[in-house]
């Protein structure tokens, strides 16, 4: 996938390493993957964070941040996500290279049998994971599923994608539902733990600058997982396609209205056409050439911020918006109007070309950053997707206007949503 | 085309000020596919009352130098954005409290592209409508700002801690402010502050040096620019005290907020001794918050914080100040325990262990600073602008001693110069 990296596969322990001398750091991101099920939700995004409170080799928070700081300021997180139909459980270490640093320490090693102890060795009492640990995290957890209104935009695309996957597993949050918490007993961690060290697809991605053979003999004598990659990952579902427009709105006191509207794409990561998705999603609302930008923002002055992003994994796109709540209706038509202008086949070779030059440099540019080829590298995995980014930006070119304006056609609006202030009149739509 | 280089973090850049006074920078980045170039002013929204040298003495309305970097990306035949799209760039731009930079990252065409970062900044196209046009644009973006709690909570504190400093004015400004704005306000803090002598152009990335210096050479020499007077920057006299000890706000967030901060007494100093000032309240701040201090432990512990709980250090010439504080369920009750925390800390100071530790880590992280050619091109212009070269960080970070940070400790968590302000939750239906 990446031609300037010297790639090592391990199938047996579930490892990949990526090897060059750009960074000044060695980044390791090891993911765990199980299917997106709404009764593990809350259970998989408390694990990592109990597990992150304290292991063997760092028995407490204050351990391990000592044993971070120690190793010249290593860092450690830890999350949970939805890639299509998969629940990731992802940690994270990146350490300094040590050849920049005074005595030129060795970290790799450290690191390693840190981030195995992490996953694998954790503190417990009476056989079960420590419940005052859980305990804090449970709390942490339905405090951060309160907050999710916090960010308005992020709710209100959250709120499209409810909507939108109606009745399917990806509707739910990433952590999960409020009413699962009291279900989150020491019991039941500790067994969801054990699933996750031997019935789950693994695998650690390391990028730095490193000797593949050495990470290789390392992890094969840290990993606390048995040998192979875990059980095969299921495809994601497709959305079904459907003749009505869901309408959903929220209220809240807020200045500005957030609106979001939610499509069905009919082309995943899968698809010959995905480049030819990545160019339709790039003309309408990508970028600051693009016609959502354009138009209402710079045009019409009805917006800052409008977008629209596609989700190649689950197959689905979002326009998102922020507007004055008494410009909404002209607002709602105005982004409307963009997508079927590009249906009817108006785009010119200007948005063509220039949509192609910056899909080519955001693929061009993800070598620079170690986490981001961590994330591809575990997306062709997680996907089993066989696109290398050559083949991507060649296709891409090859893209014809007739091509954007079809998939523009074959996009369906699912999902009509707006987030308004409490006290605004109510519009209905004709 | 002078060389400056560091051994130990194994880094060459060259730069060179040409006759207009610009000062251009390369920071070769071997085997990067993305180059990116960055073009700043010194010039942020607390200039808002100056007198060119020789000129008549002007104050502007509130958010004037972020309504200008949205105007220069508009050009007689279309937009910048356009000229960087059709040669694979993105462009960006943003406005802080002292610089306004302009930015893009390509992975080609990297010399077009910064000719066109070059000419756009320096060919101001304004014209009633398209002032008047933007207006729509940037009240919204505004709005959004408003709706967002954290950003409220920042904003209240710098309006708590400083009485008549201009820091304590939203950079975007008003929905009022700016509806004052015209072409000729704009031209006037155009001329003053986007003289080539006021700025630093810096360029990131896979590139020959001796080609990009030629290059800017050339885009120079086609222009000109009269000689630059300079700028007198006036400042009426700031108090030492906090202006208000306390403010609470209600806006729709599920869990209240707190925040703390804590105004730095204005030390009169800059370059590398506010750089020092600035790495040691750093050092300071991480020995008594960070994750292995007691105190963060027993208020992660006692439940009064979560991941939201952060803390931050800022010092510019003008002005310095800390800042602190997250999620909480008991606003009261976490600031009564951070108080309690300081004073033990003012009275007990930090273990050498741990100071080592902390001084160790900031060495470590200074190194990803390498690792993107946005965070290097950032660092490196800020540092700059602060009269500080990037490469002797670690070099200071060495001369921090236990005492240094002790006595930081002390006053920075002066009780006297300390202000609260909480977010409450709006009743939702």
């Amino acid at each position: 996938m990446f031609d300037t990296f010297r790639e090592l596969r391990d199938p047996d322990h579930g490892l990949v390493v990526l090897s060059t001398d750009k960074f000044k750091t060695v980044t390791l991101t090891l993911s765990l993957a199980c299917p997106l099920d709404p009764s593990h939700l809350s259970l998989d995004a408390v694990l990592p964070a109990v597990l992150a409170r304290g292991c063997k080799l760092a028995p407490g928070v204050k351990a391990l941040q000592d044993r971070l700081d120690d190793m010249f300021g290593a860092s450690f997180d830890h999350g949970v996500y939805k890639h299509g139909d998969q629940h990731v459980l992802q940690f994270d270490l990146e350490i300094p290279n040590g050849n920049y640093l005074p005595g030129k320490p060795h970290l790799l090693e450290d690191a390693l049998a840190l981030l195995a102890s992490l996953v694998g060795e954790p503190l417990l009492e009476d056989g079960l994971l420590r419940s005052d640990f859980l305990d804090l995290e449970r709390e942490q957890l339905r405090r951060r599923l309160g907050s999710i209104i916090n960010n308005k935009a992020r709710y209100a695309a959250f709120r499209g994608v409810e909507a939108l996957f109606e009745g399917e597993p990806f509707a739910l949050h990433t952590l999960g539902r409020l009413e699962d918490l009291p279900g989150l007993t020491p019991a039941r961690v500790t067994a969801r733990h054990a699933e996750m060290l031997t019935g789950m697809w693994r695998e650690l991605v390391v990028v730095g600058d490193v000797d593949p053979a050495n990470v290789r003999d390392l992890w094969a004598r840290y990993s606390p997982f048995p040998q192979g990659q875990g059980p095969a990952l299921k495809p994601t579902r497709r959305l079904d396609d459907r003749s009505d427009v869901l309408e959903r709105s929220d209220r809240f006191d807020v200045q500005q209205s957030q609106l979001v509207f939610g499509f069905r794409a009919p082309v995943t990561i899968h698809d010959k056409d995905y480049p030819a998705y990545l160019m339709f999603s790039g003309v309408l609302g990508g970028y600051a050439h693009s016609k959502l930008f354009v138009n209402v923002r710079e045009k019409a002055s009805l917006a800052y911020s409008v977008y629209s992003r596609y989700d190649a994994i689950k197959g689905y796109m979002l326009i998102t918006a922020g507007i004055n709540e008494s410009d909404r209706e002209p607002a709602e038509r105005l982004i409307l109007e963009q997508l079927e202008a590009i249906a009817r086949g108006e785009v010119d070779d200007d948005e063509m070309q220039q949509t192609l030059a910056l899909i080519v440099n955001d693929y061009r540019e993800l070598v620079d950053s170690a986490p981001a080829i961590a994330h591809q590298v575990l997306a062709r995995d997680l996907t089993g997707h066989h696109w290398t980014i050559d083949q991507i930006i060649e296709a891409c070119g090859r893209v014809t206007v007739d091509d954007v304006a079809r998939l523009a056609r074959e996009t369906r609006l699912h999902v009509r949503y707006a987030l308004r202030d409490r006290q605004s009149r109510e519009v209905t739509h004709a | 085309m002078p060389e400056v280089r560091s051994t130990t973090l194994a880094e060459t850049r060259f730069e060179e000020t040409l006759p207009s006074g610009l000062h251009v920078v390369v920071l070769p980045r071997p085997g990067y596919a993305k180059t990116f170039g960055m073009f700043t002013t010194r010039y942020g929204s607390i200039d808002h009352h100056f007198r060119p040298l020789g000129g008549q003495e002007i104050r502007v309305t509130d958010g004037i130098a972020h309504f200008l970097e949205h105007k220069l990306f508009e050009e007689p035949d279309g937009d910048a954005f356009t000229r960087f799209g059709r040669k694979g760039a993105s462009a960006n731009a943003f406005t802080g409290h002292t610089q306004t930079s302009y930015l893009f990252t390509a992975t080609d065409h990297v010399i077009e592209n910064l000719h066109t970062l070059l000419d756009f900044v320096q060919a101001p196209y304004l014209t009633d409508a398209n002032v008047a046009k933007e207006k729509g644009i940037i009240e919204q973006e505004i709005r959004m700002y408003d709706d967002h709690a954290t950003w409220r909570g920042y904003r209240a504190m710098l309006e708590n801690l400083y009485h008549v400093h201009p820091v304590r004015i939203d950079i975007a400004g008003t929905v009022e402010s700016i509806s004052q704005i015209d072409v000729e306000s704009l031209l006037t803090c155009y001329r003053t502050f986007y003289h080539p002598a006021n700025m630093v152009l810096v360029v990131c990335g896979d590139v020959d040096p001796d080609v990009v210096f030629r290059e800017v050479r050339a885009n120079q020499s086609r222009k000109s620019f009269e000689p630059w007077p300079g700028v007198e920057r006036l400042q009426d006299p700031e108090p030492d005290t906090v202006h208000a000890a306390s403010t609470t706000l209600h806006l729709s967030v599920a869990r209240p907020i707190l925040r703390l901060g804590f105004k730095d007494r204005a030390p009169g100093i800059d370059g590398e001794a506010l750089q020092f000032h600035h790495l040691v309240a750093g050092i300071a701040l991480e020995l008594t918050l960070g994750k292995a201090s007691d105190l963060y432990n027993r208020l992660d512990e006692s439940g009064l914080i979560d991941a939201t709980f952060s803390y931050d250090h800022e010092a510019e010439p003008g002005y310095a100040y800390t800042m602190l504080g997250g999620e909480t369920d008991d606003p009261e009750g976490l600031a009564i325990a951070l108080v309690e925390g300081f004073q033990q800390i003012r009275t007990h100071g930090f273990e050498a262990e741990a100071f080592e530790r902390v001084r160790r880590k900031r060495l470590g992280e200074f190194l990803r600073v390498f690792n993107s050619p946005e965070s290097l091109t950032h660092e490196f212009t800020t540092s700059y602008l602060a009269g500080v070269d990037l490469y002797v960080i670690p070099a200071l970070l060495d001369r921090v001693t236990l005492e240094h940070v002790t006595e930081r400790a002390r006053a920075l968590f002066d009780p006297e110069r300390m202000s609260k302000v909480v977010i409450m939750p709006t009743q939702e239906s």
